[in-house]
């Protein structure tokens, strides 16, 4: 917020000093693309995160979460660092981790007052639980006692969501489909969900979140990503519902405030490099959708969606800032580091 | 009063500027419209295969966007043949679609060629040497004569994915058939490491009927959907066989340089 209070106040000042030809004003200050609808519409900076890559490659950059200081954190697959940890404005602050060759899931969570981040790694076959510093302070192999799968190789965890008590879900996303829930020291509680074309089961349960936008009724949410479906769960494995996104192939669901943001990798038909960011609001209707053409609901139901800007490749993921900014890692797009959008 | 609002706005700029998240601000190169280049429009066809007509649509839904299109290989311009009705074409065609905007830069070309359709192909049996590579087999050879246009997302089905340097297919008619023309259809995602072939022969009874060769692309280009025509004098027979040569390395301005490319195909067509 004081971001863009800071940006309202310098467009004002610019204003007054320019009083005396007003068009050139908004002239200048329409020369920066801004993307999005409604009330979420941003400036871009692609720059943001850029590195000297000799020194602190990247492969594909799939996610990013803010941790209790401000800083950024993201997770590559590069095993030369596969945590890069950056301040706000994009400058590097440190780096570690060279045994995430499946370096794909990454979640923070506060607990006793300490950040702890899960990973999930779809080549180790397996989540991991570190500090800040990238100590492991827990292992989840693949769920053998739930008699599901005959071997690691079937196990393909994409993401993690972390109740409040300490319980873990994880997304099989890549893998059999399943969502597995263990408690906070990794004891299997129940596994549900499947590959499947039922309301119940996935294709691509790419990301999973607990929607506590409500409380005293918390629930999970979890991506069809080939179905282009946001479906929601009980904390103990029951279906309640679907959300339809047409045209939107969603990564992991993240809440901020009252909005759930969603990394779009694919659009329209699910070409290569269509990509864009979906903003759903609290009623859970696509509102604003930087890169892509406008949403638009007919009889309720929202038409689909398509990329109209190539601002995106493939976006991986979105971590929103305080001030509500996006910072977007992308797979698959080029060995590009991180950018971010400005809420305008 | 002009020198007031100088005041204010002074004041308003020193004020902001003392703040520490200004000195993150003054930083930020953002990115202007002129740099961001538009997505290529949206093409909605009822049928690219049709027998009497075939009616295509252009979309792209973003403010100021104009859509043109060309008929003749032309390069579009701005100026020319802009989109503003549903466009019906009658006769086999290739077409080409670009969207155009103040500020931002033009889109990527996109082509797309509707074709009138020719029942001969659907009688024939095709034998393919190699095999499809899994997984993009499914369905085999009944792919290639459904008379159904796979979409520029290879993932989502309906094509055959290659592997090999010569990919052999052998059409066998029921009956002797007046061959004049086979058509094949391909996928071009360079994004995706799907290539079209470097040359296409037909050959008849171990004799050349025609060939096309097909110029490797010299930088990567829009994901499209490729329908290659090679006509010939008229020949009656039985049999056909259709050879594939695939580029044998990636070129090297794209990612792959020196690996091998896929080839994807889902049409073999006959008097197109």
């Amino acid at each position: 917020m004081i971001r863009r209070n800071f940006i309202k106040n310098t467009s004002l000042a610019l204003a007054g000093c320019l009083l005396g030809n007003p068009s050139e004003i908004w002239k200048n200050y329409d020369q920066d693309l801004i993307i999005g609808h409604g009330t979420h519409r941003y400036k871009i900076d692609l720059n943001w995160g850029a590195l000297n890559a000799q020194y602190y490659p990247v492969k594909d950059c799939h996610e990013m979460v803010q941790d209790s200081q401000g800083r950024i954190i993201m997770l590559t697959n590069h095993t030369k660092n596969n945590v890069i940890i950056y301040d706000q404005s994009g400058q590097l602050l440190e780096v570690w981790g060279t045994e995430f060759p499946g370096a794909h899931g990454l979640s923070l969570q506060v607990e006793g007052g300490e950040d702890f981040l899960y990973l999930t790694d779809c080549e180790r076959h397996e989540v991991i639980k570190t500090t800040l510093t990238g100590k492991v302070v827990l292992r989840l192999p693949y769920p053998k006692a739930s008699g599901k799968y005959k071997s690691a190789s079937e196990y393909l965890p994409t993401e993690t969501a972390i109740a409040e008590n300490g319980d873990i879900y994880v997304a099989d996303g890549y893998g059999l489909q399943y969502i597995i829930h263990y408690d906070a020291r990794g004891k299997l509680l129940n596994i549900f969900g499947g590959k499947g074309t039922g309301p119940a089961h996935f294709d691509n349960a790419h990301g999973i979140c607990i929607d506590d936008r409500n409380p005293k009724n918390k629930t999970l949410l979890i991506t069809a990503r080939q179905q282009n479906k946001l479906k929601r769960f009980s904390l103990a494995g029951k279906y309640i519902e679907s959300i339809d996104l047409p045209g939107a192939y969603i990564c992991r669901p993240v809440i901020h405030k009252k909005e759930i943001y969603l990394a779009t990798i694919w659009s329209g038909n699910g070409s290569e490099g269509t990509g864009f960011i979906s903003i759903l609001d609290e009623h859970n209707r696509l509102v604003s959708a930087p890169g892509a053409c406008q949403p638009r609901y007919e009889n309720d139901k929202l038409q689909p969606m398509y990329q109209t800007l190539k601002v995106f490749t493939h976006p991986h993921d979105v971590c929103v800032d305080q001030d509500d900014n996006l910072y977007v890692p992308q797979w698959n797009a080029g060995q590009t580091y991180p950018l971010k959008l400005i809420r305008v | 009063m002009r020198i007031m609002w100088w005041l204010i706005g002074l004041l308003c700029l020193n004020a902001a500027c003392k703040s520490p998240i200004a000195q993150n601000i003054q930083n930020i190169k953002y990115t202007p419209a002129a740099q961001i280049q538009l997505s290529a429009p949206i093409i909605a066809l009822d049928s690219v295969f049709f027998h009497q007509s075939a009616t295509l649509r252009l979309t792209l839904d973003h403010p100021e966007v104009t859509l043109h299109y060309a008929t003749a290989g032309e390069v579009i311009t701005r100026q020319d043949n802009r989109y503003v009705a549903p466009l019906v074409f009658k006769n086999t065609q290739a077409i080409q679609v670009q969207a155009f905007h103040p500020s931002c830069r033009a889109s990527e070309v996109q082509e797309i060629e509707v074709v009138r359709l020719n029942e001969i192909a659907k009688q024939a049996t095709l034998k393919l040497t190699p095999a499809p590579k899994a997984p993009y087999d499914i369905g085999g050879t009944k792919n290639l004569q459904d008379f159904h246009k796979a979409s520029t997302a290879f993932r989502a089905g309906g094509w055959l994915g290659f592997q090999a340097d010569t990919i052999t297919i052998n059409v066998d008619f029921p009956v002797i058939q007046t061959v004049r023309s086979v058509g094949l259809s391909f996928l071009k995602d360079h994004h995706s490491w799907i290539f079209l072939p470097e040359r296409i022969e037909v050959w008849q009874d171990k004799q050349p009927v025609a060939q096309v060769e097909i110029p490797l692309a010299t930088s990567k280009q829009a994901a499209a959907l490729k329908i290659k025509i090679l006509s010939f004098p008229s020949i009656n027979t039985t049999k056909l066989e259709l050879k594939l040569i695939r580029t044998t390395k990636i070129p090297a301005w794209h990612p792959g340089k020196g690996l091998s490319p896929w080839i994807f195909l889902d049409e073999v067509l006959v008097n197109i």
